[in-house]
């Protein structure tokens, strides 16, 4: 139940660099938050840290794309654009490559807020009552909503050819 | 593989920054996060320490300083003559000054005030650079006050008014490092008084160092003699305070 | 979370009050059991940082116990400890609360909170020096969670306090444990059998025996009592 600082950063890293796609920016906005939130609440061992900080965080990053005018899409399309230019890859890292693109692909089909609740709760484990808080939505509008962004991306997924008893 | 740990290793594919976290950015932040340092905040706490400081000192303290400055007006509308008496009040008003930043041995605080992030080595200094300041400037504005009645230099004044003090100051300071001296806190207060007498005896008018207007020229040649020992007393002050500070941490018996 | 504590002892001219005891705290209620003389707030003291080992290392995540920023996340409440004279509780409490660093505003806010959780607000404006020894203690109790502390010393916390209070007291540090390291000395065995998840023993300055402690492993005052007559 304690605070497990280390993963968090991590945690809120991945979130900040979706958003801002730069190493520099993401990793100061997660210590930032980290800094405010200390300087407000003193101790980590609170029931609402994560989503204070997820909500701080994300306030830094709107912030940061008011003033720069870009969306993470644009930066993830250019990306994958490169990629697939990309030669000379093992088979094996060809074949992770192949996925990699078809998810992309797929997610992209999603809208801006799917992507964001598989974000939080499917990869970051952020509770659907925390998700709520952050996102400023009740419990159950991001039960709901998580429900479909996940057939979504199924569904999405299948077009990419990419099945699975999952 | 569950439903749910594979559909969150697909989903990383994406969502899973290329660019890794700086590590070496980051293990300094966590450290500084972890054990509750964040710069910003500690800052902005130290002026409030001493500010709470200032709160904390007993009134007492402060108005010792202020009477002796009352004595001071009084005598000098009074019996400008014996104005230099003043010098015998001030070894009260550094056992006043020197208790107060004892009050948390005198009152078993010591233990828990070492754990706090303003610990009680700062909490010491703090009041003793406080209350040794002010004391300072009261003399100072005293030895400013009979300039005016008594034609000798304000800095040779001062010396007069700093020497019992600081010699009061120095006794207390030795005898709290004492077994007998942590016990009867009240002990340098004895001191004080046996070195007050003796200063009032020294000034009497009738005494050696008396200072009808008229011997004060003969004073002056030796101003540097009085001078030089302020300042020696004054480092030695401060020495003393600072080493028994640092003697004290490893002394359980005077904690409580 | 870890509190490692590598071969420390503490020695005075006469006297050895801990001997080379090695032990690592993580999040939960350990117990600190021996009788009085053990060496117990000998090993406290050190780990609070107050007094320096004469060999070994306390280290909490990694950072040794006497630095300076250890101390904003401790919490301690010694086995005695005094007042100043002119002090209500809640006068107590915002004098130690700016110790902390905490700003006014907010120590004002903890402060309620606190003589709220250990029931004292009827009395926070009464002089310390009229409060009973269970009162004292129970203000000691929230002196020491003033700055929300990840770890928790606690010397004798019991002592004076009666049944009612150590119930209230005994839920109060297992809410804590949860997200703290709580160490908490006793020579009454009751006092941690069923809130403490891991306990250490201790005599004459060593460390006797150490491991977690379950209800199915019966009655930890049974096998106290036995490891000691030996």
């Amino acid at each position: 139940m304690s605070f497990d600082i280390n993963m968090q950063y991590d945690r809120l890293y991945r979130y900040c660099y979706y958003h801002t796609h730069n190493r520099i920016l993401a990793q100061d906005i997660v210590q930032e938050a980290f800094t405010r939130y200390m300087e407000r609440y003193g101790s980590l061992n609170e029931k609402n840290a994560v989503p204070y900080l997820y909500v701080i965080a994300r306030n830094l990053c709107i912030d940061h794309y008011r003033r720069q005018g870009m969306q993470a899409e644009k930066h993830v399309q250019e990306k994958t654009y490169e990629q697939e230019q990309t030669i000379g890859l093992t088979e094996s890292e060809d074949n992770t490559l192949i996925t990699k693109l078809s998810v992309q692909r797929a997610l992209l089909r999603l809208s801006e807020e799917e992507r964001e609740l598989l974000l939080l709760i499917s990869v970051n484990e952020v509770s659907v009552r925390e998700a709520g808080m952050i996102l400023g939505i009740s419990r159950f509008a991001v039960y709901r909503r998580l429900r479909l962004a996940q057939k979504h991306f199924r569904t999405e997924l299948g077009k990419e050819g990419i099945d699975g008893d999952y | 593989m569950t439903t749910e740990a594979k559909n969150r290793e697909l989903l990383l594919l994406f969502f899973e920054p290329d660019e890794k976290p700086d590590p070496a950015k980051k293990e300094a932040f966590l450290k500084n996060v972890m054990t509750g340092q964040i710069t910003r905040a500690t800052k902005k706490t130290l002026d409030q320490m001493l500010l709470t400081q200032i709160k904390y000192i007993r009134k007492t303290a402060w108005l010792a300083a202020l009477m002796i400055l009352l004595a001071a007006v009084l005598i000098t509308k009074g019996s400008p003559d014996s104005v230099l008496q003043i010098s015998a009040l001030t070894p009260l008003l550094a056992f006043v000054t020197e208790i107060e930043t004892r009050r948390s041995y005198a009152y078993g605080m010591a233990e828990l005030e070492m754990t706090t992030a303003f610990s009680l080595r700062s909490i010491r200094y703090a009041r003793f650079m406080i209350l040794g300041l002010f004391d300072l400037a009261v003399l100072s504005g005293i030895s400013l006050l009979i300039r005016k009645y008594i034609a000798i230099s304000a800095m040779l004044t001062l010396s007069c008014l700093l020497l019992p003090f600081l010699l009061t100051m120095t006794g207390a300071l030795l005898l709290e490092r004492t077994a007998f001296g942590r016990s009867h806190p009240y002990g340098s207060g004895v001191l004080a008084l046996l070195i007050a007498a003796g200063t009032e005896i020294l000034l009497l008018p009738a005494g050696p160092l008396a200072m009808p207007l008229n011997k004060t020229l003969i004073m002056q040649d030796y101003a540097w003699v009085l001078e030089i020992a302020t300042v020696l007393m004054l480092v030695t002050v401060i020495a003393l305070f600072c080493t028994n500070v640092k003697q004290e941490a490893e002394m359980t018996t005077l904690w409580n | 979370m870890e509190l490692r504590i590598d071969r420390v002892s503490k020695q005075y001219k006469n006297k050895i009050a801990v001997d080379r005891l090695s032990a690592t705290l993580h999040t939960g209620v350990t117990g600190l059991l021996g009788a009085n003389g053990a060496g117990k707030t000998t090993l406290m003291r050190m780990i609070c940082g107050v007094l320096t080992p004469t060999s070994g290392e306390i280290t909490y995540n990694g950072v040794p116990v006497s630095e300076e920023c250890y101390r904003s996340v401790l919490g301690y409440l010694p086995q005695e400890f005094g007042c100043y004279p002119e002090f209500s509780g809640r006068d107590f409490l915002l004098y130690f609360a700016a110790l902390k660093g905490m700003p006014r505003n907010e120590a004002e806010i903890r402060s309620e909170e606190l003589l709220e959780t250990v029931g004292l607000v009827d009395v926070s404006k009464k002089r310390v020096r009229t409060y009973s020894g269970g009162m004292k203690q129970r203000l000691g109790i929230a002196q020491a969670l003033l700055n929300r502390p990840q770890v928790l010393i606690l010397d004798e916390p019991t002592a004076g306090l009666d049944p009612m209070e150590r119930v209230r007291f005994r839920e109060l540090i297992g809410e804590i444990g949860k997200s703290s390291i709580v160490l908490l000395s006793t020579h009454i065995v009751s006092d941690v059998e069923h809130i403490a998840d891991h306990i250490l023993m201790m005599k004459g300055g060593q460390l006797l025996w150490q491991g977690e402690w379950k209800e199915s492993d019966g009655s930890l005052e049974e096998f106290y009592l036995r490891e000691f007559r030996e």
